[in-house]
């Protein structure tokens, strides 16, 4: 028995190729602003906190939390701790819409404050893995909202966004623990 | 319970992007617009306050040294001390992030030195270490 072109499913491999392209835009798009624009060298809010830096490395720190519970929400559904309530879904988006939130402002101050510098390696990486969390976000996001794409394509963005904020804070919040201890609140 | 959580947090969420996205753009022309006329009401204070007298008060601006702190505390401070305003990580001395002093007690510092700080009374001009110690302070 011979399959139509009806039958078959269309090629996931072109919308996999544009949403990585939508993605690397997004990472693209935030490196230019942070390069061409005049970082103000301001500090622009603390929120609750004693300093912005303070600001910067204890919600670097709790989006990382946010993270961890998304990777481990998500093996949960997935299967990988035997069956997930259901319940497991939700508090799987909580926690990773957490995740983000808590970035924003994060982001905002190294964007809008710093821009994008390459002084030395450790800042050079941490530019490039700041502007790529937010591509790899926006890729995920959309892939959450497809259909059609093949099953992996979620597990992976969703490791790869994992993967990048885990760089973020190494080269961020970790870095400046080492060097000057936990930040006062 | 959970999904209403869930709802409020995406609505949250995006509209945090537009907000800052929006900010992006926005507040650096808004501080750009501010901050000229905040630096010429410092200056013409200052010298109001350093004897222009009623003579000397049309000329105020044109008297004012023009002494950028952060570019004076990124050239001599910044590969001992991070200040994040200053773009700098150094971590010889503290970290001024996390110091809250008045520019009197700074420009002392600096002048004196203290500690493992060297003196630098006599590498910076007196405009200098005002201008880099107001910086550090407001920052």
């Amino acid at each position: 028995m011979s399959v139509t072109a009806v039958d078959r499913a269309p090629d996931p491999a072109p919308r996999l190729l544009a949403i990585a392209g939508f993605g690397a835009a997004v990472a693209v798009g935030l490196g230019v602003y942070g390069r061409v624009h005049d970082p103000s060298q301001e500090l622009v809010f603390t929120l609750f906190f004693s300093t912005t830096i303070s600001m910067k490395v204890w919600l670097a720190t709790v989006a990382l939390v946010f993270a961890f519970i998304q990777i481990t929400s998500a093996a949960w559904v997935y299967g990988k701790f035997g069956s997930a309530p259901p319940w497991a879904g939700t508090a799987h988006r909580i926690s990773g819409r957490l995740a983000f939130i808590i970035s924003l402002p994060v982001a905002y101050h190294c964007l809008w404050s710093l821009g994008f510098q390459d002084t030395d390696t450790r800042v050079l990486l941490h530019s490039l893995l700041g502007c790529s969390f937010y591509g790899a976000f926006a890729a995920k996001v959309t892939i959450v909202n497809s259909k059609g794409l093949p099953g992996v394509a979620l597990p992976v963005a969703g490791g790869l966004l994992f993967a990048v904020l885990i760089g973020v804070w190494l080269t961020s919040a970790l870095w400046f623990i080492d060097n000057g201890g936990w930040p006062a609140i | 319970m959970l999904r209403g959580i869930d709802s409020v947090l995406e609505v949250l969420a995006w509209s945090l992007v537009v907000f800052f996205a929006i900010m992006l753009f926005v507040g650096p022309q808004v501080i750009a617009e501010d901050k000229p006329d905040a630096e010429d009401a410092a200056a013409a204070a200052k010298a109001r306050d350093s004897g222009g007298g009623a003579d000397g008060g049309g000329q105020a601006d044109q008297a004012a040294p023009a002494v950028d702190g952060k570019a004076v505390f990124a050239d001599t401070c910044g590969s001992c001390h991070t200040l994040s305003a200053a773009g700098t990580s150094g971590t010889t001395g503290p970290n001024l992030d996390d110091v809250s002093l008045d520019a009197g007690a700074i420009e002392g510092i600096v002048r004196d030195g203290r500690g493992g700080m060297p003196a630098l009374g006599d590498q910076l001009s007196d405009d200098e270490i005002a201008a880099v110690a107001e910086f550090v302070a407001s920052n």
